[in-house]
């Protein structure tokens, strides 16, 4: 169980800088840089919990303190990642530009209120500040980001737009990790300490999925729409002459 | 316990979801056969379906139960055409945005311009199609201020347009 948790935790943050050094790599950083600097935030964070981890005796105040900053982080970081992935599937459209922005707004808006109160609700309060801090935002940040996601998902759907292999790969990673914080958070708020392990490692699975993903969908080469040449067909000479006539005319 | 229970299943739920829609939202296109799968769309016959002279014309004209009848067909053909019509615009999303990544940049302008245009009769449709069944049920309802049939004449134009340049795989002929 005790390698289970190492591997959970030092496993994924090096397969996170991997993922960051081929998306700088792609130069993918230029289309969506908030990915680029949520992945190197979310490294830093490792970095510093694993110099808490060396440092004796152990700084329990400080490293729950870290969690709790860098997890709040993380969250402001992958809500500006789900914001950009907006612009860049339906912002960019001058026609969509207002609307999306409200949707998104107004979906932010709802999802943080909800999260507030569900959170508010769930806590079970311990004599550490910095632990009850840090579920809270564990909790809402999930929440938030999985309704974000849902919202976008389903209006890029409604309308058709399709994504392009690496985008959807971010989504879905991210996806999949607010899944499981999701689930696993509320237990923890539920059962308090008992429940710390098995939360710990049910949420370090998921960002292990979620890395993998990233990491698959960079290396995939991006598929060209195929199509079998352009060869020109009576009818379509037929519709182009019927059309330019009615623009003629 | 019962809180932690729903939002683990909730989780589960979510990430049933989200796997599903990224899926279909991936980027799978062969041309050739969303081509196949247009369908022609008679926009004379849309637009003397969606005329309120029309309506009134039937409705001094015919008893009662006979112009709710008539109505009712007319609406349901109507929604049958919006649906067919925004179909049609989200394989044209498609062949837009093939013409986007085109390195010929005026090939890429016509290609946003279509993809806007298309775009923009989905969600007229998404809001017409259920207007259109409300007027199935009350006659006479505002049925909304939709350019739907002059949108899509423009689409279709944008894609003759853009068949000069790239090839649409006979789309143009099948609107």
């Amino acid at each position: 169980m005790l390698f289970l948790r190492y591997y959970l935790w030092i496993v994924p943050n090096v397969l996170l800088g991997l993922v960051l050094f081929l998306f700088l790599g792609r130069k993918l950083h230029f289309q969506l840089p908030s990915f680029a600097i949520y992945a190197a935030v979310q490294l830093l964070d490792f970095l510093a919990t694993v110099m808490c981890a060396l440092h004796s005796p152990f700084p329990y105040r400080v490293y729950g303190w870290i969690l709790a900053l860098g997890d709040g982080l993380n969250a402001i970081l992958a809500v500006w990642v789900l914001y950009e992935l907006t612009v860049k599937l339906v912002l960019s459209l001058s026609c969509f530009a207002k609307l999306s922005r409200r949707l998104f707004a107004a979906s932010l808006a709802v999802l943080l209120l909800s999260s507030a109160a569900i959170s508010g609700g769930l806590s079970d309060h311990s004599i550490h500040r910095a632990l009850n801090l840090f579920e809270d935002i564990n909790f809402s940040s999930a929440f938030i980001e999985v309704g974000l996601l849902l919202v976008l998902l389903v209006f890029s759907r409604a309308l058709n737009v399709s994504w392009r292999n690496w985008l959807v790969g971010i989504a879905l990673g991210f996806g999949v990790d607010a899944c499981f914080d999701l689930s696993s958070a509320a237990w923890r708020a539920v059962y308090g300490r008992p429940a710390l392990i098995s939360v710990d490692i049910t949420q370090g699975i998921g960002f292990h999925i979620c890395v993998l993903i990233w990491l698959v969908y960079l290396l995939l080469p991006e598929r060209p729409s195929r199509s079998s040449g352009s060869k020109l067909g009576k009818e379509e000479l037929e519709a182009w002459s019927e059309q330019l006539e009615k623009i003629v005319h | 316990m019962t809180l932690a229970a729903i939002f683990a299943l909730l989780g589960v739920l979510a990430l049933g979801a989200i796997v599903c829609l990224a899926k279909s939202n991936t980027r799978n296109g062969n041309l050739d056969e969303l081509a196949a799968q247009l369908r022609p769309v008679d926009v004379r016959a849309f637009r003397n379906l969606m005329d309120y002279g029309e309506e009134q014309f039937l409705r001094e004209n015919l008893s009662f139960g006979d112009f709710r009848s008539v109505h009712r067909e007319r609406m349901v053909a109507a929604a049958e055409y919006v649906q067919c019509a925004a179909k049609n615009a989200a394989i044209l999303v498609r062949l837009a945005e093939a013409a986007r990544v085109s390195a010929d940049p005026e090939i890429v302008t016509a290609g946003e311009r279509l993809l806007e245009n298309a775009l923009k009769l989905r969600l007229y449709a998404l809001q017409m199609i259920p207007r259109l069944y409300v007027a199935i049920l009350l006659p006479g309802v505002a049925r909304g201020p939709y350019p739907l049939a002059e949108n899509y004449d423009t689409m279709r134009r944008q894609v003759v347009m853009l068949g000069l340049r790239f090839p649409t795989h006979g789309m143009s002929s099948a609107l």
